[in-house]
């Protein structure tokens, strides 16, 4: 039987390169995605004095005409790119932006770095992060799309739901009779 | 040279993909190796090793160079080959011991350049699923066991179980005919 | 005097010692259970077991019945029983570690219902496994898999790390879990899936279906489903879809792929539209992919048959595919 120095010694020797056996970059190159140079989402400096239930009263104010998704009309929606948005309206992406960035805000300040039940949960929500920026780059040439806006919603409703999720089920190290 | 990196990832970091190309260059070699050992075969070492630059590639606008670019990127691919490996790991219904392709060790020509080398390798290979994740992170890929638990989503004592089962076994395997 | 000192201190340690083992011995011994209670034949049964290894099974007559052995740890358990309602659980000390020094044994039932009755169970680590329960099923478990067979009515699996496997459910069917797989197969009614990371597979004859995945792929195959929406984050889903002609489909996805495979004499408007560049690939008719005049976003419009039905597709970069069976 091989002793324990032995196998550290073969460990150690072990190359920590590999080159792999065909070029990779060709096929990879094809798949990157154009980088548009993001507009750095504006996050406006979280206003304490907004309470929680405001923000969620914008939300559903901003909210009817985000959720308007055409859902029997296929044809999408033509953006009429000669019409410059008024120089004093807030695109609504950045309002719902910033309303889900304020809640989330105030959910991850309560969260611990790490959970024992959902493992590297900020793994997870740097995924949605990406997805979110992906729809937010979409969004600058199509400002107003009401699939695009939808996505967002969508996308930043999942990651509060995951957030809220991880919240019930650590905060306690058994249930009592409380759903999930 | 880092300086010239330091142009290199903030080129990439505004789309310069012949940029991001020397910054693949660079790292592939590492990024492949863990993707092999994790996945023990060549095909799907190489798509994890394209996902994860794929991965990196939009994730760059987020790196704010305020650690190592290289920990920043190796991370980034440890967590898309574990992925990769857990997918792998649910599809399939067959333990890596009994797969043919193994004695080839999985269509890839290893870069050990010793018998020794090799063994341990095609040893690597042979362990079960969690005992061999938990071997590479920790013993090749230098995370400690909380950082494995995080990884891999289990137990820190799990993973230290794991570890201490795999050294074994691995000692048992180099030392058979 | 010295000696008897010393045999003093040595009858005391002998003493201490056997109580010692006592205690021990008492609590290895896992608590056996063999309870029963006459109930309605739709009783509504509330279960709660923290962890170990749970099954739930029918049986003939109205008795509620649950046997095998206790949670080491547990310190005891509560079974009310009265006017259509049954209550079981075992109860665990308020601090379990789980990541003990010792793995100490955890609780193994069997409990058997009747057939019409209306299932809640809630654990954490805890392995699942129940069939054949008509009047309606809601599982929720941090930890551990659920396997699930011959249900009817609501059915509400929910499962934090752990695997879903379910066969024949009709009813209206929600399962989830956010690191796992779902596997489905011959489900009827309405159904909703999802996985946050994991992979859902699919083979249903449900109506409605809707499926939500975030990082993984979903694989479905689906007959007679009328009404169906995929959305996806980063994962791939691939659907084929028969036995329904003018199908209602709606599907979004910021970097997935999404292949559809639709009958051959599908009738539909087919609006696709990906915003940043995903490739639209269309094996229905020979209408061609439009590509936007002031940003990267293609689009692709079409009608076949009456276009009675509608398929609306999206994606942010993903790849939108049409393919016919």
């Amino acid at each position: 039987m091989k002793s324990e120095q032995e196998l550290d010694q073969l460990t150690a020797a072990l190359p920590r390169e590999m080159q792999p056996q065909q070029d990779l970059w060709p096929s990879l190159e094809a798949r990157l995605p154009a980088r548009q140079s993001l507009k750095k989402r504006q996050i406006s400096p979280v206003n304490r004095m907004l309470g929680m239930a405001a923000a969620l009263a914008l939300i559903v104010v901003v909210g009817w005409r985000v959720m308007l998704v055409p859902e029997d009309n296929a044809v999408p929606v033509a953006v009429n790119d000669t019409d410059m948005p008024d120089a004093d309206a807030v695109p609504i992406q950045y309002e719902i932006t910033r309303q889900f960035e304020t809640i989330k805000a105030e959910q991850l300040a309560q969260m611990a770095p790490y959970s024992d039940n959902f493992g590297d949960w900020q793994y997870q929500m740097a995924s949605w992060d990406q997805a979110i920026d992906q729809v937010s780059g979409a969004l600058n040439y199509y400002p107003d799309d009401p699939r695009l806006l939808a996505q967002m919603q969508g996308l930043y409703e999942q990651q509060l739901d995951y957030l809220r999720l991880i919240g019930r089920v650590d905060s306690t190290a058994y249930i009592l009779g409380e759903e999930l | 040279m880092s300086a010239d990196n330091t142009s290199a990832i903030r080129r990439a970091q505004e789309g310069d993909r012949q940029a991001f190309h020397l910054l693949y260059q660079q790292h592939i070699g590492r990024v492949y190796a863990v993707c092999w050992r994790l996945l023990g075969d060549r095909q799907k070492a190489e798509d994890a090793s394209q996902e994860s630059f794929v991965k990196v590639w939009q994730s760059l606008p987020d790196f704010k160079g305020d650690s190592s670019f290289a920990t920043w990127l190796h991370k980034i691919a440890t967590r898309t080959a574990i992925d990769c490996w857990r997918r792998d790991k649910r599809l399939s219904f067959v333990e890596p011991e009994t797969v043919d392709g193994l004695t080839e060790l999985g269509g890839q020509t290893t870069a050990a350049d010793n018998d020794d080398g090799r063994d341990l390798e095609q040893a690597i290979q042979r362990l079960p699923a969690q005992a061999k994740a938990v071997f590479v992170l920790f013993a090749l890929e230098g995370y400690q066991h909380n950082e494995i638990a995080t990884l891999l989503n289990i137990a820190e004592g799990s993973s230290k179980a794991h570890y201490h089962r795999a050294r074994q076994l691995l000692r048992g395997f180099l030392s058979e005919e | 005097m010295k000696s008897t000192k010393t045999s003093w201190v040595g009858a005391a340690t002998l003493v201490l010692l056997i109580a010692f083992t006592r205690v021990i011995s008492a609590a290895d011994a896992p608590m056996v259970i063999d309870e029963s209670r006459q109930v309605s034949s739709n009783e509504r049964i509330e279960l709660e077991v923290m962890r170990g290894e749970v099954v739930i099974r029918t049986g003939t007559d109205n008795t509620f019945r649950v046997s095998g052995t206790l949670d080491e740890l547990a310190e005891g358990f509560e079974l009310r029983s009265d006017n259509g309602f049954t209550y079981f659980e075992v109860e665990m000390p308020r601090n379990v570690n789980n990541s003990g020094f010792r793995r100490s044994e955890e609780s193994d039932l069997e409990i058997v219902v009747p057939a019409g009755s209306r299932i809640s169970f809630i654990g954490v680590n805890v392995e699942v496994d129940i069939d054949g329960v008509t009047g309606g099923t809601q599982i929720n478990t941090v930890n551990g898999d659920i396997s699930a067979s011959n249900l009817t009515e609501r059915v509400e699996l929910r499962t934090v790390n752990g695997n879903i496997t379910a066969r024949n459910i009709g009813g209206r069917i929600d399962l989830q879990t956010v690191n796992g797989e779902i596997r489905d197969s011959d489900s009827a009614g309405r159904a909703y899936y999802e996985a946050v990371n994991g992979e859902i597979d699919i083979d249903s004859a449900a109506g409605e279906v809707e499926v939500t995945v975030v990082n993984g792929s979903v694989r479905a195959q689906l007959r007679g489903t009328s009404d169906l929406s995929v959305n996806s984050v980063n994962g791939d889903i691939d659907v084929v879809l028969t036995d329904v002609t003018s199908p209602r489909i709606s599907g979004s996805t910021v970097s997935g792929e999404i292949t559809l495979s639709l009958p051959a004499d599908v009738d539909a408007r087919f609006s696709l539209e990906s915003h940043v560049g995903g490739n639209l690939v269309n094996h229905i008719t020979d209408d061609e992919v439009v590509r936007s005049r002031y940003g990267p976003g293609r689009n692709l419009d079409f009608s076949t048959g009456q276009g009675a039905g509608h398929v609306d597709l999206s994606s942010v970069t993903g790849r939108l595919e049409l393919r016919t069976n």
